[in-house]
């Protein structure tokens, strides 16, 4: 009976066209604060704040396994996402909210890769981030100011 | 008949009013609580310490509370079976509590506490906390208990023909210990009190004649606190301590022996310490022949009722036309106070066209403001139900449209009311609020542009239900008033260790301080005067505080200062074992040079590997005035850096590189 259903999912995948691939979630590149492209193919009808909620959760997932890439949110990190207009604000709770020990490097690829990813959605400019549900200067033991909306232009050198 | 029964009701609930009242201080559970208490230092001992609606209690005949007293130097009044406890502060202040109250009157002026003082068994209890506050005192909760320490409230400086007396008063009898340091064309004079705490560090500009700052700083763990002044002597000023009170001392500045004695200037008799009312002594210059500008007075929160009223309005800061408080036309005192919110602190920002100029207050306050026309321009903003801490004082501000900047106790009855004065030289535009997200805070921000021309001359608001002021974005550099001065930083600190190197027993703000404290050593030894953000293994804000405030704290003492350089030194980590090397970052355009200047001398003298400069938007290197950098001294998580980390001569190399960079890039300090 299974190897039934394993035929039939098979048949079903090679006789439906996968939907184009129309997210890009960034990766830090370990070692760097450069950033690693991974496409990902979504529902079509996937938009706004599922879509932004959708790409965050692969973002905090991290990348498959063998690829150069690291995610840098501390393990357990929790996010609401929304957007409205051309802002996503990403609420963070969980570990990141307690205080980051992480470096001062790995902070900027952490919201770096973060503001690339959402800003990367259609029509999303900016990215407010939320620390349990407030503005906050910056993360708990942390250093980047984080108050006003993230922008790639926050990340330029 | 239902006129009866709404008597019967009406009678009822009369009666039951003083019961509900009474019920407060009555049969309140009290857990046991095992906690340490530590006082100015030392621990002292409860028999009876227990936790009640989550604060700690204890019962008012335990000797532990009696040691608490004896070291502040205060004393305890209390009749068991009566409903007041009355405390005497070593400064004179009298702070009743009474039973069942969810208030303290702290010399006649009311303020809410979380509740009062309560019986249990037959057993009066007091809060501590609430007793704390009204004391004056620094309180700390750590991991096992509670730490309280005496704090030093003001700090006033006098400025006379051939002298500076600095006068100091705290809330607790004064010990402390005194030695010269720096160099000899750099003297600095270090004044230490053990065991005072205060909250937060302060600079003070002492005019450069006989010095140039005092620097008010707390070193230390929560248990065993050491508030350290140290102040910048010029050369060949001598500097005498004269105890003036039990918790009041002068610090005579001159450079003539004979101008060190107290009485040189001040003719007997000099100084008058009263016991009562309250903290500033009323230093009167009776006779000098060369008299020194009077201190404004102390306003008193106490009205004796068997004299007359005295006049409450500093004359200095009074405005014209302002109507004369009822209490020096004889009006009869308040019999009811309300409860007052308090201004704690006064602090400024500046920037090269604005200023702002933020109140820290114990609460929502409702204020008015008034603007008179062209060519006066005087603006002033009256807070109403408001008591200030300390003296009326003139706030220094250095926007350059702005005379001067006074704030005073200008009224207690029948309003206690603030007023705050602001007198430009030109129209000036005033903008009020809360301060985003800081509720408590009442920003003032000055701008040195005329306002619109439809701007109304005066209004009303309420904190915090009124206009959020953005928080300070001070984003241009306001010129470098103590271009020989450099704030270094020591990253984290207290409750945030910052990245941990568990192997080799690493802890970043260990490493952070061991670094600037050499670098301190290496630029002093150039002739730069340092400042340093912090000294020990603490918080540089408030510890209570939120994250927001410890990084605004160290961006507040670079800016007090008028720095020539921020430097914050940090050491970096990853979730990734590859990163290693020095980076320096920086936020502004303008201070890639200094980071690159910095970076290329680092990595020259401690051999490490150099990976590069970079641009981020870090709190304090945007929020601090003068060209800032951040230096990320080489990565805990790398075995390799962490190694070298670990060597005590590496951590030489990183702070002479340091020191050498700031050497390239400045050219050395300026010539005295």
């Amino acid at each position: 009976m299974l190897a039934v259903i394993a035929v039939l999912a098979g048949c079903s995948r090679h006789g439906t066209a996968p939907p184009p691939p129309h997210l890009t979630v960034y990766y830090c590149k370990a070692g760097s604060d450069d950033l690693v492209r991974v496409p990902f193919s979504v529902d079509s009808k996937l938009s706004g704040s599922a879509l932004a909620t959708y790409a965050v959760n692969q973002l905090l997932a991290g990348p498959s396994v063998g690829r150069d890439s690291v995610v840098l949110f501390p393990a357990g990190t929790q996010a609401t996402v929304s957007t409205e207009g051309d802002m996503a604000t990403v609420d963070l709770g969980g570990s990141v909210a307690r205080s980051f020990q992480s470096g001062a490097g790995d902070e900027v690829g952490m919201f770096k890769s973060l503001t690339y990813t959402l800003t990367g959605l259609p029509g999303i400019k900016s990215v407010q981030v939320l620390v349990g549900g407030q503005k906050k200067a910056a993360l708990p033991g942390g250093h980047l100011e984080i108050d006003e909306p993230l922008t790639r232009e926050t990340f330029a050198q | 008949m239902k006129g009866r029964i709404a008597a019967v009701l009406v009678c009822l609930a009369l009666a039951a009013l003083p019961l509900a009242a009474h019920a407060q201080g009555i049969a309140t559970p009290v857990e046991r609580l095992s906690d340490q208490i530590f006082v100015a230092g030392r621990e002292v001992w409860f028999e009876h310490l227990g936790i009640s609606r989550g604060e700690p209690v204890a019962r008012v005949d335990d000797g532990g509370l009696a040691s608490l007293l004896h070291i502040l130097g205060a004393k305890m009044q209390y009749q068991p079976g009566t409903r007041f406890v009355v405390f005497t502060r070593a400064d004179g202040t009298l702070i009743t509590f009474t039973v069942g109250s969810n208030a303290v009157s702290v010399d006649d002026i009311s303020t809410a506490i979380p509740f009062g003082p309560f019986y249990e068994n037959g057993e009066m209890y007091m809060p501590l906390l609430a007793l704390s506050r009204a004391l004056g005192l620094y309180e700390r909760r750590f991991r096992g208990g509670y730490a309280f320490a005496p704090q030093i409230i003001s700090v006033q400086r006098r400025v006379g023909q051939h002298r500076t007396v600095i006068e100091i008063q705290a809330t607790a009898p004064l010990a402390w210990r005194s030695t010269y340091g720096g160099s000899a064309k750099h003297p600095t004079f270090i004044v230490t009190f053990p065991g005072f705490a205060n909250a937060a560090g302060r600079v003070i500009d002492l005019g450069g004649r006989e010095a140039r700052t005092l620097v008010i700083q707390r070193f230390g763990p929560p248990g065993f606190p050491i508030t350290n002044m140290s102040i910048d002597l010029m050369h060949g000023i001598k500097l005498a301590a004269h105890r003036t009170g039990a918790a009041s001392l002068d610090l005579v500045l001159a450079r003539s022996e004979r101008d060190l004695a107290l009485n040189a200037v001040l003719a007997t008799p000099s100084v008058q310490v009263s016991p009562r009312p309250k903290p500033a002594p009323t230093i009167v210059p009776t006779a000098a022949p060369t008299p020194e500008p009077t201190i404004a007075p102390q306003v008193s929160a106490s009205v004796p009722t068997a004299v007359p009223a005295p006049e409450v309005t500093d004359n200095s800061t009074a405005m014209p036309g302002a109507s004369p408080s009822p209490a020096a036309s004889g009006a009869s005192p308040s019999p009811s106070p309300s409860p007052l919110e308090k201004i704690m602190d006064v602090s400024v920002i500046d920037t090269a066209d604005a200023s702002r100029i933020t109140l820290s207050l114990t609460g929502p306050v409702s204020f008015e403001w008034h603007r008179l026309a062209d060519p006066d321009n005087r603006f002033w903003i009256d807070i109403s139900q408001a008591a200030l801490i300390g003296p009326a004082r003139e706030i220094a501000v250095k926007l350059a449209t702005v005379r001067s900047v006074k704030i005073s106790q200008h009224q207690i009855l029948p309003d206690h009311v603030v007023r705050l004065i602001i007198d430009p030289s030109q129209p000036v535009d005033v903008s009020i609020g809360a301060i985003e997200g800081s509720p408590n805070l009442l920003g003032i921000d000055i701008h040195a542009r005329p306002p619109p021309a439809d701007a109304p001359s005066s209004g009303v608001g309420l904190l915090p239900a009124i206009t959020q002021l953005p928080q300070p974005r001070v984003a241009i550099t306001a010129g470098h008033p103590h271009p020989n001065v450099i704030v270094i930083d020591p990253g984290h600190g207290g409750n945030d260790p910052g990245a941990i190197n568990q192997q080799l027993g690493l802890i970043e703000s260990h490493l952070n301080l061991a670094i600037a404290q050499r670098l301190k050593t290496d630029l002093e030894r150039d002739g730069w005067h340092v400042v340093m953000t912090r000294d020990g293994d603490y918080e540089v804000g408030d510890p209570n505080g939120n994250d927001d405030q410890e990084l605004q704290a160290r961006c507040d003492i670079a800016n007090a200062a008028g720095a020539r350089l921020f430097i914050s030194v940090q050491v970096n980590s990853s979730v990734s074992r590859t990163p290693s090397g020095l980076t320096t970052y920086f936020w502004r355009s303008s201070d890639r040079a200094l980071a690159q200047t910095i970076q290329n001398a680092i990595t020259r003298a401690s051999g490490a590997g150099d990976a590069g400069v970079k641009r981020a938007n870090y709190y304090v290197i945007h929020h601090t005035v003068m060209p800032s950098v951040l230096i990320e001294n080489a990565y805990l998580s790398n075995w390799h850096d962490a190694a070298l980390l670990a060597q005590p001569a590496f951590l030489d190399r990183l702070a002479a590189g340091i020191a050498q960079g700031v050497k390239d890039y400045t050219g050395g300090p300026p010539a005295p």
